[in-house]
């Protein structure tokens, strides 16, 4: 029986064993598994295995035993190779000896290279056998063409290429003197060679000066391409590991670490070499900028050919602006996948493609012979878990939706053949769920086929609500149950069907609170509550979002939802995601309490979520989630401190905030999330530095994510989201205008925000957000009339807004947001009648007015007074209306 | 060999249409080559492991030819390894059930799977115990499918899965390990 051991580790220090000699595993294992005896038994009994295994599951034709000694070479010389004669002694390295010989038949002059004994010939060999017809294929008149290969007679393996009469490329230049320029345009010839060979998928993988002879034209002749790699495999010796053969001065950080190597570990060395050439001379900004980005570390930060290496090059010796970019902090988020994006997706596609191909043939098959679990097998299992693990790759999305077509095909014959069998049927609903949530399920990345994942869920459903009915104890089974509810929700809500959406929510809850009370130690269970109680407070009265406007429901769906989130943190301390869960779900939970006007709550709400994301990327500075999350976090917490009265720390905050988005943008340029999220953070600064009175930067603000925003929607003109965010822009920045006496540009821009909620209107005009923006709009406007002098104009301008701020509050009383801006039209409106009392002594109409509107927006504001949800910008309102009411008595 | 062209131009497009028409072709082949097994004809002079079949399939199918990347060569491999070890095992399972139907190809591929078992290796425990193994360290399972019914070397192993050589040696030597011992039931 063997112990449960964390295999990670039991891996980590079984690779380090097999590295040390026999005799010094013992210590090693003791020290390494310190006192937990089942990891040293495990280890132990691997190592033990794998003394035996030596020849297990490994090609058992006999290896070849090398006999001759490259070092007793003394003797080769005048000897025959194959066709070849030695005639002397070139040049030793790493890997054995060249020799100059010549091929008798035809009195050609050969480099032979002989292959140093304790090189695994064999497998060199096999490598070759592969290789050779790619190596001879490598015709370009700046590479030395590679002739021939194979073995002595005594079994070492030789290759044979063209003999090149030149010196060395560091030593021509030295020779010749060549200026800078000279040395660049020898340069761009050699990166036209090694260009030319990586056209035909060949790395030369041991680039170095004395690999690159410059001939009697001054033209370069590249050496042993290919060779390397033939070489230095995992089939050498243990002992002699591949850096060693390597040229360590020259090879890529990645190549020293063993790790696969491309194209740019080229452009590293090649970077190596055109630096050591230049060494004396004298270079400027961008020809360090040129040598500094072909010899970064990370070697998705290169340019990522030798081809873009070469034309920036050539960039600087015409004069041109090089491509080339400052090495900053930002490039340091960039996933690393993305160079690698071809690759993957193709070879994703392969894995898939097979896998259907399989299924279609044994489907024929089995259905001859009216057997079709094996079909059921490949369809369930096989296809999705090959889905799942392209999920995230990029440019998986044709292999996916190949994935879905194929597999819906078949759950439907299976469907319709299935019976009455209960476990096959069980098996189905589970399959058109996961169909469901690939083909359009907004939570997971998905297809964006809302209909189609709508029918996958709702038969998902159908056949498991039919299950339960006849077995209701299963606890998984009911799991699965609410999965589907949970699904169907997902995809009302979605296509914006909310009281749908609810109560299909409201069925997937029921079941995740009754599961998690009987099988309380289960963390999925507890988890899954948790993000229900999170979709079913967005759906009922999330402000962000579409919802239903119940912002007190919201609010307590999102205390269980928080509550559960830390019990599980609680009960996995370690464990990121639910800790990202936490904190993403304190950041909405902050916002609710914002809406309701608890500001203490919501600050500290999302100070802890801040703290929490902090941590995490302390653990993982490169994670992307959590940087974001955080970002969003602040922009939240600028609010809430803002309100509080602490507008100079949010504005340090939002400050800071913009920074980090430059730089992620910088980075990730085409990433739409982190644009949108600069817009909105401009906004917010813009309003904080509008409530601190420094009214002209937050002009310059608001313009800036006015910026933003209309590019946004430019590139896509249908985001709703988009939209929204334009004509709360456009308010924002007529306010600071507003305040720096630009009246003109402020009426402009609140006119133009009014059309477009007009247009949003048509489209939706039930649409209660939008008929929010109207009233403010309006409002504005009146108000900005009332400034010019236009008293009677801006009367009615606010006469028309304030019955829709009436409305919006009666819908959702428990909005503080929009009582106290209710309020806020009451007073603008009184201080217009005031105004016109000013101007007219004798209007006892206007004074009478004057009086109703400042009472009446003084009885809101005091009574969220009384009910301690009054923030510190409505206390100042308040005093202030109470200080006009006093002036008028 | 009447395929190559084609097979080539397919393997160099490398997209879904063409390696949905692909897969057919390598599996029959696969087929073929079995089948020949069952007739001896390949027994004296070839070693008979799923790597050689697979092999055997490539040059038959594609042939010696130079043009085609060698990164689209491992993932031929790749492919067939993956088939190689289902039609293995689907055939043993008929097989251990004695489900013996007219179909000959079943027959053959029954016989030689018994071959296999003479070299110590039984396939159907193999499958298995890499089922097992793949739900401890999918990487390492998967590595063993390439390596053994591919017979892909550790650098192309390491280029269809996106991971250095140095990962897929170290894996690959603990995987064998672990399979020797879940296998020889004597640790």
């Amino acid at each position: 029986m063997k112990a449960k051991v964390n295999y990670e580790k039991v891996k980590e220090i079984f690779s380090e064993a097999i590295e040390l000699p026999l005799e010094k595993q013992a210590d090693f294992l003791i020290s390494a598994c310190q006192d937990d005896e089942n990891l040293l038994g495990e280890v132990e009994s691997l190592l033990k295995a794998r003394r035996k295994a030596e020849n297990f599951l490994e090609d058992v034709s006999a290896p070849n035993v090398l006999h001759d000694s490259i070092n007793q070479n003394g003797q080769l010389i005048g000897q025959k190779i194959d066709k070849y004669r030695i005639i002397s002694e070139l040049g030793r390295g790493g890997m054995g000896v060249v020799f100059l010989a010549e091929r008798e038949d035809f009195r050609q002059q050969v480099a032979l290279k002989l292959i140093k004994r304790g090189m695994d010939s064999d497998a060199i060999l096999e490598r070759f056998g592969r290789e050779r017809e790619i190596l001879a294929s490598l015709n370009h008149p700046f590479i030395a063409r590679f002739l021939d290969g194979g073995t002595t007679e005594s079994g070492s393996p030789f290759f044979v290429m063209e003999f090149v009469e030149g010196i060395s490329v560091d030593k021509y230049c030295r020779k010749k003197n060549l200026s800078v320029e000279q040395k660049l345009e020898l340069f761009t010839k050699i990166c036209e060679a090694v260009s030319f060979a990586h056209q035909k998928l060949i790395i030369h993988r041991d680039l170095k000066p004395s690999n690159i002879l410059i001939d009697t034209n001054g033209s370069p002749k590249l050496l042993d391409f290919g060779i390397a790699k033939l070489l230095n495999s995992n089939e050498i010796s243990e002992t002699q590991t591949q850096q060693k053969a390597l040229t360590p001065a020259y090879a890529s950080p990645e190549q020293i670490r063993g790790e696969a190597v491309d194209t740019t570990s080229d452009v590293f060395s090649l970077g190596k070499i055109l630096s050591e050439i230049l060494q004396n001379d004298k270079l400027d900004n961008d020809l360090q900028v040129i040598l500094q980005t072909s010899m970064r570390e990370e070697s998705v930060r290169r340019y990522a050919s030798v081809e873009k290496f070469s034309e920036d090059v050539r960039r600087y010796l015409n004069g041109l602006p090089i491509s080339a970019q400052k090495d900053t902090f930002v490039y340091r988020t960039k996933k690393f996948i993305r160079r690698n994006y071809l690759s993957v997706g193709v070879a994703a596609l392969f894995s898939i493609t097979l896998l259907i191909g399989l299924t279609a043939i044994i489907w024929e098959k089995r259905k001859a012979e009216q057997r079709f679990n094996d079909v059921r097998e490949l369809a369930n299992s096989f296809m999705f878990e090959f889905h799942d693990s392209i999920e995230n790759l990029p440019g998986s999305t044709p292999a996916r939706q190949l994935v879905v077509s194929r597999a819906l095909q078949y759950l439907n014959k299976l469907s319709a053949e299935s019976g009455g069998d209960p476990k096959l049927q069980r098996e189905l609903a589970t399959a058109y769920e996961k169909v469901g949530r690939i083909q359009g399920n907004s939570y997971y990345s998905n297809l964006g086929d809302t209909n189609g994942a709508m029918q996958s869920y709702q038969k998902s459903l159908e056949i498991r609500e039919k299950l339960a009915a006849s077995d209701s104890n299963d606890l998984e089974l009911q799991n699965e149950l609410a999965n589907s509810f949970e699904g169907v929700g997902d995809m009302f809500y979605t296509i914006e069907d909310l009281k749908s959406g609810q109560s299909k929510y409201q069925n997937a809850l029921n079941i995740r609170e009754k599961l998690a009370q009987i099988d309380s130690n289960n963390l999925q269970y507890q988890s899954s509550l948790a993000d229900i109680y999170g979709k079913i407070g967005d759906i009922t009265g999330f402000e962000g979002y579409a919802n239903l406007g119940d912002t007190q429901g919201a609010l307590n769906f999102y205390e269980k939802a928080a509550a559960t989130d830390e019990k599980l943190v609680q009960a996995e301390p370690n464990n990121h995601k639910f800790e990202q869960n936490f904190a993403v779900r304190l950041t909405y939970l902050g916002m609710l309490y914002r809406t309701v006007g608890k500001t203490k709550e919501a600050i500290v709400s999302l100070e802890k979520a801040a703290e929490i994301l902090k941590n995490l990327i302390t653990t993982e500075p490169n994670n992307f989630e959590f940087r974001f999350n955080l970002l969003t976090n602040n922009v939240s917490l600028r609010y809430v401190l803002a309100d509080d009265g602490r507008v100079d720390e949010s504005i340090i905050l939002i400050r800071q905030t913009i920074k980090t988005l430059e730089e992620m943008q910088t980075a990730d340029p085409q990433n739409a999330s982190i644009k949108r999220s600069l817009g909105v953070a401009h906004n917010a600064l813009s309003r904080s530095l509008l409530q601190k009175g420094i009214y002209k930067e937050s002009v310059e603000n608001a313009k800036t994510a006015l910026q933003i925003v209309e590019k946004l929607l430019q590139e896509n003109p249908e985001s709703g989201e988009n939209k929204t965010d334009l004509i709360h822009t456009l308010e924002f920045l007529a306010e600071a205008q507003f305040s720096t006496s630009d009246y003109n540009s402020a009426l402009t821009n609140y006119q133009r925000a009014l059309s477009l909620t007009q247009k949003s209107l048509e489209a939706d005009s039930a649409n209660v957000r939008v008929q929010d923006d109207v009233s403010i709009c309006l409002a504005g406007i009146g108000n900005i009339l009332a400034a010019k002098g236009n008293l009677v104009e801006a009367v009615k301008n606010l006469q028309k807004a304030i019955p829709i701020a009436e409305k919006d509050f009666n819908d959702s009383p428990v909005n503080a947001l929009l009582r106290s801006r209710l309020a806020l039209r009451y007073f603008e409106l009184g201080k217009i009648y005031e105004q016109i009392t000013k101007t007219d002594k004798l209007n006892k109409d206007s004074l009478t007015e004057a009086k109703i509107y400042y009472q009446k927006s003084y009885t809101i504001w005091n009574e969220m007074q009384k009910n301690g949800i009054l923030n510190k910008i409505d206390l100042v309102n308040l005093q202030s209306v109470s200080n006009s009411i006093k002036f008028l008595d | 060999m009447e395929n190559a062209g084609e097979i080539t131009e397919l393997l160099q497009k490398g997209d879904a249409e063409a390696l949905d028409k692909l897969l057919p072709i390598v599996y029959q082949e696969l087929h073929k080559i079995a089948e020949a097994l069952f007739r001896k004809e390949y027994r004296a002079n070839h070693t008979l492991q799923p790597t050689a079949l697979v092999h055997e399939a490539y040059l038959r199918l594609v042939g010696d030819v130079d043009n085609i990347p060698w990164q689209n060569r491992a993932q031929f491999f790749c492919i067939a390894a993956k088939l190689m070890r289902q039609i293995l095992v689907n055939h043993a399972i008929a097989h251990k059930a004695e489900k013996r139907g007219g179909d000959q190809t079943i027959v053959a591929l029954d016989d030689a799977i018994s071959f296999f078992q003479t070299q110590d290796i039984e396939i159907l425990a193999l499958h298995e115990a890499l089922e097992n193994l793949a739900e401890i360290d999918k990487r390492q399972a998967e590595i063993v499918e390439l390596r053994f019914f591919g017979g892909l070397t550790i650098e192309e192993t390491a280029e269809v899965l996106n991971i250095s050589p140095a990962t897929v040696k170290r894996d690959w030597e603990m995987a064998k390990a672990w399979l020797y011992r879940e296998l020889s039931n004597d640790f």
